[in-house]
């Protein structure tokens, strides 16, 4: 038994595989989903979804969206995606620190939002190379 | 007699003097073809020895000119072609994103059904007095298509002063930097919020920084509707600039939607477009006992701009693929016009180069003439 899962952006199918397990960033916190569990609905936020195929994790970072799980299919919804690559981890590391400026000198609210936006991308980010 | 002899001297000089300035005066459309010609001019005593008639400068032009003329059909035909394998990426574009839109609409259908329509409170959904309207343009980032870029100007600035002779407060957001370029000229009668580039090929990263502003300036209650207009791609030769309410959305218009799918085919070696209605979405079916894990508005209200970016999206895309029909259209008209003026620059030249040797014909003849008289 395995998980069928999709994963769309606007301008395409990003993955169509089959999984053991999903970690999906939900607006709640992290959720777990394995095979057999119960029809759900969920909203995502920025963060790292992540999927174990043959016991090796992949995460990926979405930007928001939802996801429905029913009858062992998941289907994730997002605005968008940012690949995490290996190499990148200093360089996310220095975006992550140059996030957090921008928030401090943030001052209007639209200001903070968008700042407080490429944070999150940014931590996710630097998060997310614990799984490679 | 050396009063006719100097009259003839003046005459042939001015004569020289004429051609000499006409010569330049021909082909002054572009400099490189005047030095050309100062060539032709400098090289023609060397020319006398050839057998072949003499060309005078008259012929030289319109023989530059038909050179010109075929390389500039070369770089017109080049762009239509440029542009229709665009047109046939943009349209693998479009349908790249129907799984996401129809599994967006199915979702959201069968939600709405479950939860009803009434109860829902969503700022999205709901429709307020309005004052301000934030009027989005949406057109290319470059020229030579023809008559789009103006139409989509020219549209979006009628549906801005319709809005503002309703009494309505308008501002301005424009994607693509031909209309961008038009708003900012006219500030002092236009108030530009923002200007976005449209690019190519337009992806969801793009899309969705538009959306999220366009999101951010109606939630903060800055604007109370958002309109659009875009150009809905129709067929290779025919488009229409179109007008839409983006911002508040209406459940009926997402639930009702039907995706209109384009293909670029050939036909007997010609481009055409086939244009087909997708089958509606069906709603997906969601078992009673569907956990919410979230409360359900706040599920709807992340679902909503998703579906808002969807649409950004394909609006940028129907647009940029009518940009570049318009674009082979209008490229291939060149093309045409340019093997036209070929062909009756050639008729022209033939005509100048048949008349040269008939004239040289005549002297010969005159000259043969005067020596056998002579010789009697």
């Amino acid at each position: 038994m395995s998980l069928n899962i999709r994963v769309i952006a606007p301008d395409g199918l990003i993955w169509d595989t089959t999984a053991e397990g999903i970690v999906l960033p939900s607006l709640t916190g992290q959720l777990g989903i394995l095979t057999g569990h119960a029809p759900l609905i969920t909203s995502l936020e920025i963060g790292i979804l992540r999927i174990k195929v043959n016991s090796k994790w992949t995460p990926i970072i979405v930007l928001g969206g939802f996801a429905v799980i029913m009858n062992d299919e998941v289907q994730v919804l997002i605005s968008g995606v940012e690949e995490v690559i290996k190499e990148d981890y200093a360089k996310a590391k220095d975006i992550l620190s140059k996030a957090k400026k921008d928030l401090d000198l943030a001052k209007t609210t639209k200001e903070i939002i968008d700042a407080s936006q490429e944070l999150k991308i940014a931590s996710a980010k630097v998060k997310a190379f614990k799984f490679i | 007699m050396v009063q006719l002899a100097r009259t003839l001297a003046a005459l042939v000089g001015s004569a020289a003097c004429a051609s000499a300035f006409m010569g330049p005066a021909v082909t002054s459309f572009s400099g490189v073809r005047v030095v050309d010609n100062v060539d032709a001019v400098v090289a023609s005593p060397a020319r006398r020895s050839v057998v072949t008639p003499r060309m005078g400068g008259k012929e030289n032009a319109i023989r530059q000119r038909i050179v010109t003329v075929n390389n500039t059909k070369k770089i017109t035909t080049a762009m239509r072609l440029v542009a229709a394998a665009k047109v046939r990426r943009a349209q693998d574009a479009v349908l790249r994103t129907r799984p996401f839109s129809e599994t967006l609409q199915s979702i959201f259908g069968a939600l709405i059904a479950q939860l009803g329509k009434e109860n829902l409170d969503l700022p999205l959904l709901n429709a307020r007095e309005v004052k301000n309207v934030l009027l989005v343009g949406l057109s290319g980032d470059r020229g030579l298509c023809g008559a789009y870029n103006s139409y989509a100007i020219k549209k979006t600035e009628a549906r801005g002063n319709e809005l503002t002779a309703q009494g309505y407060n308008v501002e301005y957001v424009t994607i693509g930097k031909k209309i961008s370029q038009y708003f900012k000229r006219r500030s002092d009668t236009y108030t530009v919020k923002r200007a976005f580039d449209c690019g190519q090929a337009p992806n969801a990263a793009e899309a969705s920084a538009i959306a999220q502003e366009l999101l951010s300036d109606y939630l903060s209650g800055e604007f109370d509707s958002v309109e659009i207009v875009y150009t809905k791609f129709v067929s290779l030769i025919a488009s229409e600039p179109s007008i839409r309410t983006l911002l508040p959305l209406s459940i009926r218009g997402i639930e009702d939607e039907t995706d209109e799918i384009f293909q670029l085919t050939t036909q007997g070696g010609k481009f055409t477009v086939d244009r087909e209605e997708a089958e509606p979405v069906e709603n997906a079916e969601i078992p009673q006992d569907l956990i919410f894990e979230q409360d359900p508005i706040q599920i709807l209200n992340s679902i909503l701009p998703l579906y808002l970016d969807g649409q950004i999206l394909r609006m940028l895309q129907e647009s940029v693929a009518a940009e570049l029909a318009a674009r082979m259209a209008s490229m291939g008209a060149a093309s045409d016009n340019a093997a036209d003026l070929a062909k009756r620059l050639s008729l022209q030249y033939n005509r100048a180069r048949q008349a040269s040797v008939t004239q040289e014909l005549l002297e010969i003849v005159a000259g043969a003439d005067a020596a056998q008289s002579g010789a009697k």
